[in-house]
């Protein structure tokens, strides 16, 4: 089916937002919530499903529905279709501090593996699947889990993921080697398995975890510098009362002072 | 025709990967790489291996002197089919893949099963102790001895008696007392008889022969004989160890039920399983203690016609909106049985209980009345 051909614009350095200049007529498909403002003219609509009029019927939709539910997305996405007779923009912000990709499906040959949560927005057409690892091992060691999110399509989709992140092409049997939860997205014709650490030193101390994930070309692999859940433990660690120490800077007795403050 | 559609990394093709049409001629397998080029490489230096995101996507790949190439068929059943065409070496390697993918696929299919009996097989557990539990129930019961029995029933019983509602004497006592050890003559089990200070109509048996009363019953019945059925068949719940398999029950419930919940106090747990158990179980244990209790009544010399027309009253009582335990049988079923089985067994020469029960039971009223006020 045709795909609806859009201009786009990222604005921010490390906390982003695209804006999606829609020609009228075209629409855009984003997660619940994702939208950041909207220009007058184009109309919100949510749908059930992905929106991309792929599965038919309601059995279709509900089998879509429901894999939604398994990658962590809602149940419904928005459509955002321009009304208007004139170019209208929308935009999407990511929810935590990071980059947003762009990626062009077309470009990829159709099929794009990537992190759970990790989609923003597309363009009406691309479909939002899930690509379920086999691989037992990978399931519970990779990082990623099972259950990740696949696009398939040929237009504009734009994911999201934590820190910085790096495009990497990988030729033919190139390895690469990567702490778990770093994988944002991948080729489907990417190898993607898992390696124990080799020594139980450095698996017990070398604080790298038991495993490590590999890629191996062909194909491309964008990696994110800073998995959410890490800043999120970091975080947790240390806010006071939950479990960390309540960081009272200011204080004159400084460590002297804060001696007292448990029993 | 006579090619497969694939995708094409390598050296001077986009970074991305590029659709192109692959085919054999002769000995090579050639690539068109669209714009008039081509790749061309032996097949026989093509080795076939299986990757992608979930190990399931064949891969065709070799080293030229530019660099590596891989190429992913788009449908490996198409490449399998002109695989008659290739070199024979190459045929060799695309039938390896076949045996080591459908290997892959089995292991696969093998480890998740496993791993799904592993995570059902608490639930599965539970469901075969429910359709087994009484046959369960009744093993563990027969490895008790007889001795274990009675203490578990004195560590049962200590708490009750604690409560200080027991009737120590009168002629009731002595009554229920005398009545209970002519029926129970040569058992192996050592029998006390208790009479409880309570208004219901009920009776009930503590495993190992601790025998209860209520005061309730007492004055219901108009006979000593209506007294003795109802002995009779509370004894049968003691010589049938049916109370021990109560237990058994319930505590076999609570460990398993701790053990897939996770729930170690499990106590409303356990309690609800045997309840449970009691509703599916109960009334065919009922039903077996009237009618071993009948034989009880014929071997004392007993009239069963003190039986039976105590479960007409109980029915009467049923009728008149007085709920008993759902675990009884309807008292009307139960006395049809039990005119059956009287009716199998032929009446008996039976010895009149020598008691004025109308005298024993004014007297109970006055002990009862005394101590509830």
């Amino acid at each position: 089916m045709a795909m609806d051909v859009i201009d786009y614009q990222i604005y921010g350095d490390d906390m982003q937002f695209v804006e999606i200049t829609l020609d009228p007529g075209e629409a855009a498909v984003a997660e619940a919530g994702g939208m950041m403002y909207m220009e007058d003219g184009i109309v919100m609509e949510t749908v059930f499903g992905d929106g991309s009029e792929q599965q038919s019927g309601l059995l279709g939709k509900l089998m879509g529905a429901g894999k939604r539910l398994l990658t962590g997305e809602s149940l419904f996405t928005t459509v955002f279709v321009n009304q208007a007779d004139s170019r209208k923009n929308v935009a999407f912000a990511a929810p935590y501090p990071g980059k947003i990709i762009p990626v062009d499906l077309g470009e990829l040959g159709g099929t794009l593996v990537c992190q759970k949560d990790s989609f923003l927005c597309a363009a009406k057409g691309v479909s939002l699947g899930i690509a379920f690892q086999r691989k037992l091992g990978v399931g519970l060691f990779g990082g990623e889990g099972f259950i990740m999110q696949k696009l398939e399509g040929d237009g504009m989709a734009f994911v999201h993921a934590g820190g910085t992140l790096f495009e990497r092409t990988l030729a033919p049997g190139e390895l690469l080697r990567i702490d778990t939860g770093c994988i944002v997205a991948l080729q489907p014709s990417v190898t993607y398995d898992i390696e124990y650490v080799g020594k139980i030193k450095s698996a017990l101390f070398g604080g790298e975890g038991l495993f490590f994930a590999t890629l191996r070309g062909p194909g491309k692999v964008w990696l994110q510098s800073l998995p959410l859940s890490r800043l999120a433990n970091r975080i947790v660690a240390a806010v006071p009362g939950i479990g960390g120490s309540s960081a009272d800077e200011g204080s004159v007795l400084g460590g002297l002072g804060r001696m007292f403050e448990r029993n | 025709m006579g090619g497969f559609a694939a995708t094409c990394f390598g050296p001077g093709v986009a970074p991305e990967g590029q659709r192109v049409r692959a085919r054999f001629d002769g000995d090579m397998l050639i690539l068109e790489l669209g714009q008039g080029r081509e790749a061309r490489v032996f097949a026989a230096d093509v080795r076939l291996s299986a990757g992608g995101f979930d190990g399931r996507q064949m891969l065709l790949s070799w080293s030229s002197g530019a660099g590596d190439w891989s190429v992913l068929p788009a449908d490996p059943a198409a490449l399998e089919r002109l695989a008659g065409s290739a070199p024979a070496t190459f045929r060799a390697e695309v039938e390896r893949w076949r045996c080591s993918a459908r290997t892959a696929r089995r292991g696969l299919r093998r480890t998740w099963l496993v791993l799904g009996v592993l995570l059902a097989s608490p639930l599965l557990l539970a469901l075969l102790f429910f359709w087994q539990s009484e046959r369960f129930a009744g093993w563990v019961t027969d490895g008790i001895p007889v001795a274990m029995e009675r203490q578990l029933g004195e560590l049962a019983f200590a708490q009750f008696r604690a409560g200080g509602r027991l009737l120590e004497e009168g002629t009731a006592v002595a009554a229920v007392r005398e009545i209970g050890q002519r029926l129970t003559a040569g058992s192996v089990y050592d029998y006390r008889w208790h009479v409880l200070a309570d208004p219901a109509v009920n009776a009930f048996a503590v495993p190992g022969g601790h025998v209860v009363v209520h005061a309730g019953l007492l004055l219901e019945a108009d006979s000593a004989e209506e007294v003795a059925g109802v002995l009779a068949h509370e004894v049968q719940h003691v010589e049938r160890r049916h109370s021990l398999r109560g237990m058994v029950h319930a505590l076999g419930w609570q460990a398993l039920l701790g053990l897939a919940l996770g729930d170690l106090s499990g106590s409303v747990w356990g309690g609800m399983a045997y309840e449970l158990g009691r509703l599916r179980f109960g009334r065919e244990q009922e039903s077996a203690a009237d009618r071993e209790g009948l034989k009880l009544l014929r071997k004392a010399q007993i009239d069963p016609r003190g039986m039976l027309s105590f479960f007409e009253k109980l029915a009467a009582r049923e009728e008149a909106g007085i709920a008993l335990l759902s675990t009884h049988p309807l008292s009307t079923e139960r006395l049809a049985t039990l005119q059956q089985a009287l009716r199998e067994q032929g009446s008996w020469v039976s010895r009149p209980l020598p008691y004025d029960w109308t005298a024993i039971k004014s007297e109970l009223a006055v002990t009862l009345e005394q101590r509830w006020r």
